[in-house]
């Protein structure tokens, strides 16, 4: 083929790939064939929640589908507050998991109908550096260095409201070169060394490795996330997978990920 | 001898091997059959082909040789290729001032030069014209004014007349003709068109193949061609053969009685086709050269009438022509069988 | 096939009928009108009008567009002064060195934007493999600035204005440039007063080709430059940061882009969008 004929495709082929990468929230479907279809119920319930929340509900789901097969628990991941306008716009969702109270102000006000509500986890702000630390990061006060490279999630999603509340309670001001869309750019940030440090949430920190090191902020400067689960409708299994997460069990797969007991 | 070239160069299959010799104020055509390597030995002279081998030299200045070429920009030459390549975005006067500024000129001598070269050409009211607001004859000329503002000691011309309506073809070719003489440098014009040649040129070069098969001033080759393809430019029957009485060649067409040629050996059979008689029946009279003959086709010409033969026993191409009135007199068409006949005093004889 | 005289009906003749076949291709076509125009059309419905102009003075809004604007068009000038030169060499090479050259310069047109941030940010990045040495040597760090805005924008649209040009380019006669240089143009000066003259038009809408990628750009900058508003916040970060909390200002400025992208498109018509 010349090169002259290639040519459009390569734009067509170009703008499908502009468009792709702009996908906001990313869908883990943990569907599962049970073994025997007839075995027990054939119901599906449909999860929203924070992106921060993947490893522990995709664990907990895959869990409940084990211990009841028939039932598909299909997760969707993702900003609370994109996820919360999803629901309002008329987005099915059975249980919504969000990082924070903010974002149920987006929910329509009789979207709890005939469900619940728990609060499954709480989450305190953290400082991640790389991990050779090069600014040499020791506390929330060093973030105002202005050698110092801070970058933060934006002020619209929830670890950036918190890290804005911490350093206005510490009264720092921090030296910070760009507010990321979520947490995960902001750790990106960190973990390629480009930033020195940025405020992320401890579970963040956990579920990131070794890739960055955690300084802690002592609790009187810190703020605390809760996160909330809301479940709207009393189907029997919807009930039953938020007790599963709101249970023991649930808490116990929390903590693992660097959530803190509610 | 202001040009002397030898210029050898690959072209695909073909390697051209074309030396030329050419002194000031004259013009050399090189003629030859398309795909004969014409316009690659031109491209060599202007610098856009490099060499294989050979040489380049222009007023005893070397342009190319042995590990050397000089860019096109470098040679002082200028090129008028069949179509004008007038640079369409800029005015008849800024193409011709196109060179001079090139090599320059401050802007105001460039237009003025290009006011005077259009001026000698007869365009000179045609100046604030872009090249798509001219013809074709007109866009030639200022094309050829743009190739001589730079003062070349070198002008190529690549079939200059070829893509002009057969009608302007006359004046154009006069004018280039009348502009020409008041040139004082070498021209080198690549045709096939023999009446350019001809009216245009001083010395002929043919090429056939990449090589040279015969060369010489048009006088000298219009009456003794010594190749099928130079016969055939300038319209005359030809034949080889050997001759060993000195009067009579043997010649595929069969023995050919000349008017003598005081030689011995292989010679060239040359006659006009208006040399060549007809006749329903076999002639019996003061023609001593006479063939059985075949029309293979009839082409009128004006009054003329061009009839393609196959004569003799082997069926030889021969080119006759008689008046258009003798074509419907005698009844000729295609297939038609008769006899063709030439005296000997109309054949010139001469060695190979 | 058939007289245009009316003649007895032949079987099948209704079916061959042209404005049933033309039917069938405007279903299909319609569809394809549909969907692009239909999301635009939502933008417009779904805009609240009444707050429109107080949307538009949201303080997200205006460094956005200021910051758009001025990058793209330093990236579109850039694409002009070092692509155009490229398209022309390009255009008149044919070697092997060429034909990879082409390939490599096709990469970033397919290559997902996120990924050419990532690749920006290794080779120009504080640890990058030219970053590291500036940062060390001068203190030089370009992500988080509007240079690596630039950066990213010229990565993804330098390749579009090239392939553009080039072809501009090569329909330009070569013998125009033998001409030229048997008059005694240096290649610059064929380059300068032949080739670009005969190639502007192509050039233009290589410009409008570079420039409409560039102000879409979104992944390659919020990955490589990051998004701090006044510096590194382009209007599309804008658009999709305010989408989170100020849908309307990101309405607002969704339908600003909207305008400045027909104000293009409406310039370019009849030279490049026919």
């Amino acid at each position: 083929m010349t090169p002259a004929a290639l040519r459009p495709l390569l734009l067509a082929a170009a703008a499908a790939l502009t468009l792709g990468a702009c996908s906001a929230a990313t869908t883990a479907d943990t569907t599962q064939a049970g073994d025997d279809p007839t075995a027990g119920g054939s119901g599906t319930v449909t999860v929203l929640a924070a992106a921060s929340l993947t490893a522990p509900l995709t664990a907990l789901a895959e869990q409940y589908e084990r211990d009841h097969p028939g039932v598909t628990v299909r997760l969707s991941f993702g900003s609370s507050t994109t996820l919360a306008q999803q629901i309002s716009e008329g987005a099915p969702a059975d249980l919504y998991a969000s990082a924070g109270e903010a974002p149920l102000s987006l929910l329509p006000p009789d979207a709890a109908g005939d469900g619940g509500r728990a609060t499954i986890a709480r989450n305190t702000v953290e400082i991640a550096t790389p991990p050779d630390n090069p600014g040499a990061v020791a506390d929330l006060r060093d973030l105002g260095d202005p050698d110092l490279d801070v970058v933060l999630c934006a002020a619209t999603v929830p670890c950036g409201k918190a890290a804005d509340d911490v350093l206005r309670t510490a009264g720092v001001t921090a030296h910070v070169v760009s507010r990321e869309v979520d947490v995960k750019a902001t750790l990106t940030k960190v973990v390629l060394g480009e930033a020195d440090a940025a405020l992320v949430y401890h579970s963040d920190v956990v579920a990131a490795g070794g890739d960055v090191r955690g300084v802690e902020i002592p609790a009187a400067d810190n703020v605390f996330l809760t996160y909330p689960l809301l479940w709207f409708s009393d189907d029997p299994d919807v009930v039953g997978f938020a007790d599963l997460v709101a249970g023991p069990t649930g808490t116990a797969a929390l903590e693992a990920a660097g959530f803190l007991a509610p | 001898m202001t040009l002397d070239a030898r210029i050898l160069v690959d072209r695909g299959a073909v390697t051209v091997d074309v030396p030329l010799a050419v002194a000031d104020g004259s013009v050399v055509a090189v003629l030859g059959p398309n795909g004969a390597g014409k316009t690659t030995a031109l491209h060599a002279l202007a610098g856009l082909v490099h060499l294989r081998d050979g040489h380049v030299r222009v007023d005893g200045q070397t342009w190319a040789g042995p590990g050397l070429h000089l860019d096109p920009a470098q040679r002082a030459v200028g090129l008028l290729a069949a179509d004008h390549l007038l640079f369409p975005h800029l005015t008849a006067r800024d193409n011709v001032a196109f060179g001079p500024r090139s090599r320059g000129a401050p802007r105001r001598d460039a237009a003025a030069r290009a006011e005077r070269e259009l001026d000698a050409l007869g365009v000179a009211d045609l100046a604030g014209r872009r090249p798509e607001a001219l013809s074709h004859g007109q866009a030639q000329r200022v094309a050829l004014a743009r190739a001589l503002a730079t003062d070349p000691r070198l002008l190529l011309l690549d079939e200059p007349l070829s893509a002009l309506d057969p009608a302007v073809r006359p004046h154009i070719r006069a004018t280039l003709a009348a502009r020409l003489r008041a040139y004082d440098g070498v021209t080198v014009l690549v045709t096939h068109d023999p009446l350019d040649a001809l009216t245009l040129a001083d010395h002929l070069v043919f090429v056939e193949d990449g090589t040279v098969v015969q060369e010489g001033t048009p006088a000298d080759v219009v009456e003794r061609p010594r190749d099928p393809y130079v016969a055939h430019v300038v319209g005359l029957n030809l034949y080889p053969g050997t001759t060993t009485d000195g009067e009579t060649v043997a010649t595929p067409l069969g023995p050919v009685v000349t008017a003598g040629l005081g030689h011995r050996g292989r010679s060239w059979v040359a006659f006009a086709p208006s040399a060549v008689a007809l006749y329903p029946d076999e002639p019996h009279g003061s023609t001593r050269n006479v063939w059985r003959a075949r029309i293979a086709t009839v082409e009128l010409v004006g009054q003329t009438a061009r009839i393609r033969l196959l004569a003799g026993v082997d069926d030889v191409p021969l080119l006759a022509e008689v008046t258009a009135g003798s074509v419907a007199a005698l009844r000729l068409h295609p297939g038609t069988a008769l006899w063709a006949g030439v005296k000997a005093t109309e054949v010139s004889a001469y060695p190979s | 096939m058939t007289a245009p005289a009316p003649t007895v009906a032949t079987p099948g003749a209704a079916r061959r009928h042209p404005g049933r076949s033309r039917a069938v291709l405007l279903v299909p076509a319609g569809l394809g009108v549909a969907l692009v125009v239909l999301p635009l059309l939502g933008l417009l419905l779904r805009t609240d009008w009444g707050s429109f102009a107080s949307n538009l003075s949201a303080p997200v809004v205006w460094p956005a567009i200021r910051l758009s604007l001025v990058t793209t068009l330093v990236t579109v000038a850039l694409c002009f002064v070092l692509g155009t030169p490229l398209a022309w060499l390009l255009s008149r090479a044919d070697g092997r060195a060429a034909t990879w050259l082409r390939a490599v310069l096709t990469v970033p047109v397919v290559l997902p934007p996120v990924v050419g941030g990532v690749a920006l940010l290794m080779a120009y990045g504080r640890r990058g493999v030219v970053g590291a040495p500036l940062f060390e040597a001068f203190g030089l760090r370009l992500p988080f600035t509007p240079t690596a805005v630039v950066l990213a924008q010229v990565f993804v649209s330098l390749p579009f204005f090239v392939l553009a040009v080039e072809g501009a380019m090569r329909a330009v006669d070569a013998r125009y440039d033998a001409v030229a240089a048997t008059l005694g143009a240096t290649p610059l000066r064929i380059f300068v007063r032949v080739a670009l003259p005969l190639a502007a038009p192509g050039i233009a809408s290589g410009a409008a080709l570079a420039w409409a990628r560039a102000l879409g750009e979104f992944g390659a900058t919020i990955t490589f430059a990051g998004n701090f508003a006044g510096s590194t916040q382009t209007a599309p970060l804008a658009v999709y940061v305010a989408l989170q909390n100020d849908p309307q200002a990101a309405l607002a400025l969704s339908i600003a882009m909207l305008a400045v992208s027909l104000l293009v498109l409406g310039m370019l018509r009849g030279r490049w969008i026919r």
